[in-house]
């Protein structure tokens, strides 16, 4: 909760950050926490994405001086993993050099956070490039969305490895629990049904009478997140 | 030398509640890999190891940013340069400066929480 007692967009969501200094890192986990969201701490690439094989994060946020494999590295291997390579990334760092800053966006990071930033930036940002991406997905194609059926009197337009994109009639609210029955679910998974969670409310109807809300699948096992990946075509 | 309104501004951010906690963990932190790093930097200046002169200057950086140490960041700033340029006649003439701005910056630190906690906490 935010200290209004409003729930903050960064609610629930998952934040990887890598970054070899135990100080930086606390600052960033305390802060996000505050917020709500999940933070997953590493202290080198090779660490980080040991820690989100199971489960992908929604956002990222990557030092560029670390031990082993710089942040450069991860950003040029991040472009490369299908897996990985939507999610927003943020590069934190002491370098404001224009070429590091300019090498890092051209390999496409979301942000730059200059050492040292405060709290109310580091906020800003990282809620800026969960909202500038909220929700990139593959589409998916007619055969699969009739599969596929929600037991509210909706429409998903959107899948990828955290959720679904929905439309529907029904104002749903945020982080409201969701039934979805999906018989794509149940050849892959074994699952008849699955039980899931809207996340953050879109607010205002997108069209006539018609709401857009994500559907996200925090609190699923790791191994059901790693059978979507495979369904969606992400690999491993 | 302590940035004041850097901690000034977590404070508000957080709430004292918890930024109490918040502040007695980074300052062993600050502490805790300093000491560390000004260990790491004597090293790689009695063996003229630049690279790594670079590393544990850095990792110093990354602690000053945090706490808002500013003079102290700019020694490690210089000392990282010394490695970068492997000039470890100049950098071996600058650790006694950087000894004393870690030794200022660990007590103003202390000063400088305790202060914020007692204003915040009236």
């Amino acid at each position: 909760m935010t200290s209004e007692g409003r729930r903050s967009m960064l609610f629930g969501k998952a934040v990887l950050i890598m970054d070899d200094s135990k100080p930086i890192r606390l600052l960033v986990r305390k802060v996000l926490e505050s917020e709500g969201a999940i933070v997953i701490e590493a202290e080198s690439v090779e660490q980080g994405l040991a820690a989100i094989s199971g489960r992908a994060p929604q956002v990222i946020i990557c030092d560029l001086h670390l031990p082993g494999a710089s942040g450069f590295d991860f950003l040029e291997h991040r472009v490369e993993t299908k897996r990985i390579r939507s999610i927003p990334t943020l590069v934190i760092s002491s370098s404001n050099d224009a070429p590091s800053i300019q090498r890092a966006i051209s390999i496409g990071v979301d942000d730059y956070i200059i050492k040292p930033f405060t709290a109310a930036v580091l906020v800003q940002k990282v809620k800026k490039a969960l909202g500038s991406r909220p929700f990139l997905s593959r589409k998916i194609d007619d055969a699969e969305l009739s599969r596929i059926r929600v037991l509210v009197p909706a429409e998903i337009t959107g899948m990828n490895e955290v959720g679904f994109r929905l439309e529907s009639p029904v104002r749903l609210a945020a982080h409201e629990n969701l039934a979805i029955w999906a018989r794509v679910f149940e050849e892959n998974l074994g699952r008849k049904q699955i039980l899931t969670r809207t996340s953050e409310h879109q607010g205002a109807p997108f069209g006539r009478e018609r709401y857009l809300s994500n559907v996200n699948f925090i609190g699923m096992d790791h191994g059901f997140g790693r059978a979507v990946r495979a369904l969606l075509g992400g690999g491993k | 030398m302590i940035e004041r309104e850097k901690l000034e501004e977590v404070l508000l951010f957080l709430g004292r509640d918890m930024a109490k906690p918040y502040f007695e963990e980074i300052r062993g932190l600050f502490l805790g890999t300093g000491m560390d790093s000004l260990r790491r930097i004597d090293v790689a200046l009695q063996y003229g190891d630049g690279v790594e002169l670079v590393e544990a200057s850095h990792a110093l950086v990354s602690s000053c940013c945090v706490v808002g140490a500013q003079r102290l960041l700019l020694a490690c700033k210089e000392m990282e340069d010394c490695g970068r340029s492997a000039d470890f006649t100049s950098g071996r003439a600058k650790v006694a400066g950087l000894r004393r701005e870690f030794k200022e910056a660990t007590a103003e630190l202390k000063f400088v929480i305790e202060a914020l906690l007692k204003v915040e906490g009236k």
